[in-house]
């Protein structure tokens, strides 16, 4: 009888050992895998904070892809930037992507400044709305005096339309000279429909039929246009990172510029 | 003496309509007769073709139509590399302001496309393919009928085999 109850004491504490055992090695193993995790997530912390400092926005995230192969390399670091100013463009959303980011953390945590000292690959989306072109062109009226200049831009994939109503005095003279037969009073007033292109950060505009004061522009005048009007605008680089866009696609909400 | 210009237009049935021009009391100019005939003709021609011209370009500049112009017709294999480019190009949209791949295609729409196109021959849908955090892949069902063995978009780089 006694032996038979050591025998089922000795069950019952071996099969608690056993579970303190597997209940040890799941713990740990569990941490192991929250370690790396939790150090992207302090990376991701101090990244933010000191992007938040040199980028005027209303919210940057950051985030950090880890390694499965090589513990302690990063796979992918993404920024996601919202509502800054590029240049003097409001963007709606600005998106980097580095593959494989060597950080310069002696710079992050030292002189808080945000640096990447090489990066496999990358990629960058700018997203910008219509609304915000309409208020940059809105803004630069204002910036050279030309209030009653009318300029609006609707996106009709794979065109971003531009409807306008600007005095002649507003024009520049050599667009003028070009539209020299077309101008009869005082406003230039009428439609483009705009392809748009990127090489090297300068963006430019191409357009597949205008019409000025109710005449449609002939193909041939609409390519000296083009020729005078181009590059529209340049890209300003985002500071933190170096990249250079040449493509630019026309979608439904947004003019999506990339690299 | 001053020269005396006088434009007499006469009409007959057995002739053609002319246009004379005297000159005191010389026939200086004679539309469609003589050496002026082949001239006029030519000149008439450009004016009436100027005209339509204006007349064309004051036509189709009205208000209906500030509208894009119409997408010409492509065959299957350019229809269908663009869009696979299109799609591609509103998935990395997608990215840019959400940070992952949609779980389908249709959540593109309304915000990144009009509607997802669907294979130019096959009319079947695309298969899409994603781990939503950094790789998609879209494939079409049969490349066969495009010329390819393979035919793919993935991460922006497309495959064409």
């Amino acid at each position: 009888m006694k032996m038979e109850q050591l025998h089922k004491n000795k069950a019952i504490h071996l099969l608690i050992y056993f579970y303190v055992i597997f209940a040890g090695l799941m713990f740990s193993s569990a941490a192991f895998a929250e370690a790396p995790r939790s150090a992207a997530g302090q990376l991701e912390a101090e990244i933010k904070q000191v992007l938040e400092r040199t980028i005027k926005c209303k919210n940057i995230i950051v985030r950090i892809t880890m390694s499965k192969e090589k513990p302690g390399e990063i796979k992918t670091l993404a920024v996601k930037v919202e509502g800054a100013v590029l240049g003097n463009m409001a963007t709606d959303y600005i998106t980097v992507v580095c593959e494989k980011p060597v950080i310069d953390f002696n710079q992050l945590r030292k002189a808080k400044k945000f640096k990447i000292i090489s990066s496999s690959g990358n990629k960058v989306g700018i997203l910008v709305s219509a609304n915000a072109i309409n208020s940059y062109i809105a803004a630069k009226a204002r910036q050279y005096h030309n209030d009653q200049a009318r300029v609006s831009v609707r996106f009709s994939p794979p065109y971003a339309e531009c409807f306008f109503d600007i005095p002649v005095s507003a024009v520049p003279p050599k667009t003028l000279k070009l539209l020299a037969g077309y101008v009869k009073g005082k406003k230039i007033e009428g439609y483009a429909a705009l392809q748009m292109q990127a090489k090297n950060n300068a963006l430019y505009a191409l357009s597949s039929k205008a019409i000025v004061n109710h005449f449609l522009i002939p193909g041939a005048v609409l390519k000296e246009l083009q020729s005078t009007l181009n590059p529209v605008d340049r890209v300003p680089v985002f500071a933190p990172m170096r990249f250079a866009i040449n493509h630019v696609n026309v979608q439904n909400n947004y003019l999506f510029l990339s690299n | 003496m001053a020269a005396k210009m006088d434009f007499i237009w006469t009409a007959d049935l057995k002739d053609s309509t002319e246009l004379r021009v005297y000159i005191g009391n010389k026939e200086y100019f004679n539309m469609f007769h003589g050496k002026w005939k082949v001239l006029s003709g030519i000149v008439l021609l450009i004016i009436v073709a100027v005209a339509a011209y204006v007349f064309y370009l004051y036509q189709q500049g009205g208000i209906q139509n500030y509208k894009p112009p119409t997408e010409s017709t492509e065959t299957p294999q350019k229809q269908i590399i663009s869009d696979l480019t299109a799609l591609s190009s509103a998935l990395d949209a997608y990215f840019a302001k959400y940070l992952k791949y949609p779980d389908s295609l249709d959540e593109l729409k309304p915000e990144f496309m009009d509607k997802i196109p669907r294979e130019a021959e096959a009319k079947a849908q695309f298969i899409y393919q994603s781990d939503e955090i950094d790789h998609y892949r879209i494939t079409v069902t049969e490349p066969s009928r495009y010329g390819f063995k393979e035919l793919y978009i993935e991460n922006g780089t497309i495959t064409q085999k």
